[in-house]
């Protein structure tokens, strides 16, 4: 009896051992699959690793030659710009400041671009002094500021799109913070507020 | 009085009986003054708003959502579109879910009906808990009373996880306490389903373990000795092992419906806030010019110094549920601190500590009717829609 006993005490013993190693390992498992989410270029970017300012929705990065999009927008309404990553101060009425000494703008095609694009930016605003120069996938494609007026084009020659994203980028000379200029008490530096961008087909 | 509380609570044959009838007394008196006060509240404000309704509103809807559309696919709550609804846990949707559909009652209905059952039980495991660590029926009696008429006591009885989180807790360090591991781990479980933070209690077990070990009266004690100790307990194992269950079953979930098994905390960033330093937080909280942030800084610091007191009573298993249930979302925001506070239990056990070594019978009588007036100014608050119950 004793031993039959004992035998019942050995089994459940084994089974509780057997359990929680399978239990250790299942946890293992799912925190191991845990590292590579299976989820959107746009989940990954704005849940993940904070990239994106805005969440587009899965797929909302994705970009339709000739679709003009607005700074000013909140992000469910339509024609909203929801593709800024880093470098941009909140929404305002009238576009988006942007912050800093750089300031950029993803866009995803539907597949590789291959022709000549044209970048058409309405500016709201320049801080006094202030310039920027725009690259397109690091790659130079000119230059803003007082001198080039509030209606921007600028052509984006096809050699710089090698795959389907371009990152816009716009470089910030001489941002002075708002505390230097005595009109706030914080660090915010404003460039240029951007009304509106489009990219389309370049006609030559 | 206090014999009195003893010969009914802790002597009498009858003391289980007792604490039943007691703790379904306290939950039935208190939210039938609930519902007055509402009538009190609709007869002057013209609210037309159901009672339950009034009860269950702002992350209430949420657990609704899960209840009634299940998890989304992706977010679309708040302005910015960003938030989802698997930032909630899934057990107290699907319990309120399965009763829902059982009875075809509504669902503000059963979530609050059985949020108020789960704070009986809560009180009679506290109640249990506590003459098994305290031995103090009076303080019993207290917490009991803070529980269901006591300021914040309001989310014991709407579609908040604070009723079932905390009757999992104190039913984890019950059965702790008890050694009881299995039932310990299946709690534990459940309590790691529920809410995000219940997985940290694995910690409060470890050390309890780890104390219990240093003063048993085992010779020779070592690193060594103790890993084989513990090891060789297989319910302790695999108590231990089922709790962080509850967690990894909904992480597998999230995995397989969305492809982010840590999906749950990912989508924090629809709520704001970065994580910090806690005393900045609290320091912040001090300086601001806002009445309501002092307030929230104040119940922090509370807070800290009913943990501190936990410390000098050496209940160190309870001072890492309590430093590790603070400063997880102090080191957010200061919101919800109250709430949580109330609703993380060993903050009322070390608070009711303290006044039981003050032993001064009109300090606790006063203390206690303070907390009984707060939760009538929460509740009014709370039917009002105030952004003081935030």
């Amino acid at each position: 009896m004793e031993g039959i006993i004992k035998d019942r005490e050995n089994v459940k013993k084994i089974a509780a051992y057997g359990l929680s190693i399978l239990l250790f390992a299942a946890y293992i498992g799912i925190l191991f699959s845990a590292r590579n989410p299976q989820v959107s270029l746009e989940y990954r970017m704005y849940y993940i690793e904070h990239t994106l300012d805005a969440w587009p929705g899965n797929g909302g990065l994705l970009y339709i030659l000739g679709t003009k999009e607005t700074f000013s927008l909140s992000p469910r309404e339509p024609g909203a710009l929801n593709r800024v990553m880093e470098g941009w101060s909140f929404r305002e009425e009238s576009g988006r400041w942007t912050q800093g000494n750089r300031a950029s703008v993803l866009y995803i095609f539907p597949e590789k671009i291959e022709v000549d694009l044209v970048l058409e930016m309405e500016v709201v605003q320049y801080m006094q002094g202030v310039s920027a120069e725009v690259y397109a996938n690091d790659q130079w494609i000119g230059r803003m500021d007082e001198e080039t007026g509030k209606q921007i084009s600028i052509p984006i020659p096809k050699e710089y799109l090698k795959t389907d994203t371009l990152v816009l980028s716009f470089h910030i000379e001489n941002p002075v913070s708002l505390a230097e200029m005595g009109l706030a008490s914080d660090d915010r530096a404003p460039g240029i507020m951007m009304g509106s961008a489009l990219i389309n087909r370049r006609i030559p | 009085m206090r014999a009195k509380m003893n010969m009914l609570f802790a002597e009498s044959q009858k003391k289980n009986w007792n604490i039943m009838v007691f703790a379904l007394l306290a939950v039935t008196v208190s939210r039938v003054l609930f519902v007055a006060v509402y009538a009190v509240f609709a007869a002057r404000s013209g609210s037309e708003v159901p009672f339950f309704d009034a009860l269950n509103r702002w992350d209430a809807g949420w657990y609704r959502d899960i209840i009634q559309n299940g998890y989304s696919l992706e977010p679309s709550g708040h302005e910015a579109g960003d938030a989802a609804n698997w930032a909630f846990f899934p057990l107290l949707p699907m319990v309120v879910g399965f009763f829902h559909k059982l009875t075809g009652l509504e669902v503000n209905l059963v979530a609050s009906t059985l949020n108020t059952l789960f704070l009986a039980a809560l009180i009679i495991i506290t109640f249990h808990y506590i003459m098994e660590t305290r031995g103090s029926a009076g303080e019993a009696v207290g917490v009991s009373i803070v529980l269901s008429f006591g300021a914040y006591s309001l989310y014991f009885s709407m579609l908040y996880t604070e009723s079932l989180y905390l009757l999992l807790l104190m039913l984890v360090l019950y059965f702790l306490q008890k050694e009881k591991y299995l039932a310990m781990g299946i709690a534990g479980a459940l309590l790691s389903g529920t809410r995000n933070t219940g997985v940290m209690v694995v910690f409060a077990v470890g050390i309890k373990v780890l104390v219990d070990y240093c003063m048993s009266t085992r010779e020779q004690k070592s690193v060594l000795d103790f890993i084989k100790v513990t090891f060789s307990n297989w319910k302790l194992v695999l108590g231990v092992c089922l709790i962080p269950f509850g967690l990894f079953a909904f992480m597998a979930y999230l995995g397989w419906k969305m492809g982010d098994p840590l999906a749950f905390l990912h989508v924090q960033v629809a709520w704001g806030g970065e994580i910090g330093n806690p005393l900045a937080v609290l320091w912040r909280g001090f300086r601001s010019s806002s009445g309501r942030d002092i307030f929230l800084a104040a119940c922090g610091m509370a807070g800290i110094l009913i943990t501190g007191y936990l410390v000098i009573q050496r209940r160190f298993h309870e001072v890492a549920l309590a430093m590790i249930l603070l400063m997880i979302p102090l080191s957010v925001r200061l919101q919800s601190i109250p709430r949580y506070l109330i609703g993380s239990g060993v903050f009322v056990l070390g608070g009711a500590d303290i006044l039981r070594k003050l032993n001064n019978k009109i300090l606790i009588g006063l203390v206690l009717t303070c907390f009984i007036l707060f939760e009538f100014i929460c509740l009014w608050y709370w039917f009002g829609a105030s952004i003081w119950m935030l």
